[in-house]
């Protein structure tokens, strides 16, 4: 019985110690710090860390909330630098410009060139096509959404 | 994934100065005025924490705001926004003419109060400005400092570090220290 006590005992004083040494881990974390793996999983399995942790990481958040400046994302700047294409009109019209007058510049000069060269060419011209179509659209889905949108209304 | 949820909002913060500063650069003093709204309570905090009543506050206030137009030329997206004005800020305040002999924390003060908070929120936070005021107590003011930048204004040890320009041991064992306490003060709510 004073074995099984004292079993009992010494287990408990481990598994506070080891509580203890997590939370201290925890403590040392840095603002959105990932939570170690081993801490996650104790955390899952120990009801008391994880309740002091959901304090302390609730405490931390509720004192910085009120010096916390507001998003203010719907402010007319921001939505208009934010809509601001990164790649003008101009250089995506120049762009397609230049691949046409390789196309037809190749059309004119291959006359002479074997069937294999022509085939591979126009297998490499119509991937550049659906790429350039492809990131453009990308780019100015916007856009696009707009224009169906507006379709569809009429 | 709560962790990653502050992550994003912070990125979407970090972005939308990014956009701020280069709309104000390009001549857009609106956004200008939008940078000032959004950081005015924290710089105003600061300023009342060191200076001697209100009215230097909405000075040192316009005198941040001043400095940081002239400067913006000079900020290059190393930092945050957020951390590189709270530099500036610091910085000014520190040497300050008209300072307070002591800095008076943040944590003393009545008017730093979230209006959205519920009952157990509000003994939360007055537990949170307790331990703080208690670990900034003993200590001198650029530490305990640190442990209101870290609580209050919500920056990283490494902001926090780069704002004071203290070592990174010092302001970990400081900040550890600071939570030590929090965590004795919000036992109280581990048992419910």
């Amino acid at each position: 019985m004073e074995n099984s006590n004292g079993i009992f005992i010494d287990g408990k004083m481990k598994s506070e110690q080891k509580c203890e040494k997590l939370m201290e881990e925890y403590l040392m974390l840095d603002k959105n710090q990932v939570v170690p793996l081993h801490l996650t999983l104790h955390l899952l399995c120990c009801k008391k860390c994880r309740s002091e942790v959901h304090y302390l990481s609730l405490a931390e958040k509720i004192a910085a909330k009120e010096l916390k400046a507001d998003a203010g994302l719907k402010s007319p700047a921001i939505k208009e630098e934010a809509s601001k294409n990164p790649i003008s009109m101009t250089k995506w019209i120049v762009g397609g410009a230049l691949m046409m007058i390789f196309l037809m510049f190749f059309g004119v000069t291959s006359k002479n060139a074997t069937p294999e060269l022509q085939v591979l060419f126009y297998i490499f011209f119509a991937a550049a096509v659906c790429a350039y179509c492809a990131v453009f659209i990308a780019t100015n889905l916007d856009f696009f959404i707009k224009k169906i949108d507006r379709l569809n209304i009429a | 994934m709560k962790v990653n949820l502050e992550r994003i909002e912070q990125t979407i913060a970090d972005t939308r100065d990014r956009l701020l500063v280069k709309a104000v650069l390009s001549g857009d003093g609106r956004s200008f005025a939008i940078l000032c709204s959004l950081y005015r309570k924290r710089i105003s905090a600061m300023g009342r924490s060191f200076l001697k009543n209100e009215e230097d506050a909405d000075d040192f206030v316009q005198s941040v705001m001043e400095k940081t137009f002239k400067s913006l030329h000079q900020f290059k997206g190393e930092s945050s926004f957020s951390t590189w004005l709270t530099k500036i800020a610091y910085n000014t305040a520190i040497n300050a003419a008209n300072r307070r002999k002591e800095y008076e924390p943040i944590a003393n003060e009545e008017g730093i109060k979230s209006r959205t908070l519920t009952p157990e929120e509000n003994q939360i936070n007055e537990a949170t400005k307790e331990a703080v005021r208690e670990a900034v107590k003993e200590l001198p003011e650029k530490y305990g400092i640190c442990i209101e930048l870290y609580f209050f204004y919500d920056n990283s040890y490494e902001e926090i570090c780069s704002i004071t320009g203290l070592n990174m041991n010092t302001v970990k064992s400081h900040i550890f220290r600071a939570k030590k306490i929090l965590r004795e003060k919000l036992k109280e709510f581990y048992g419910k």
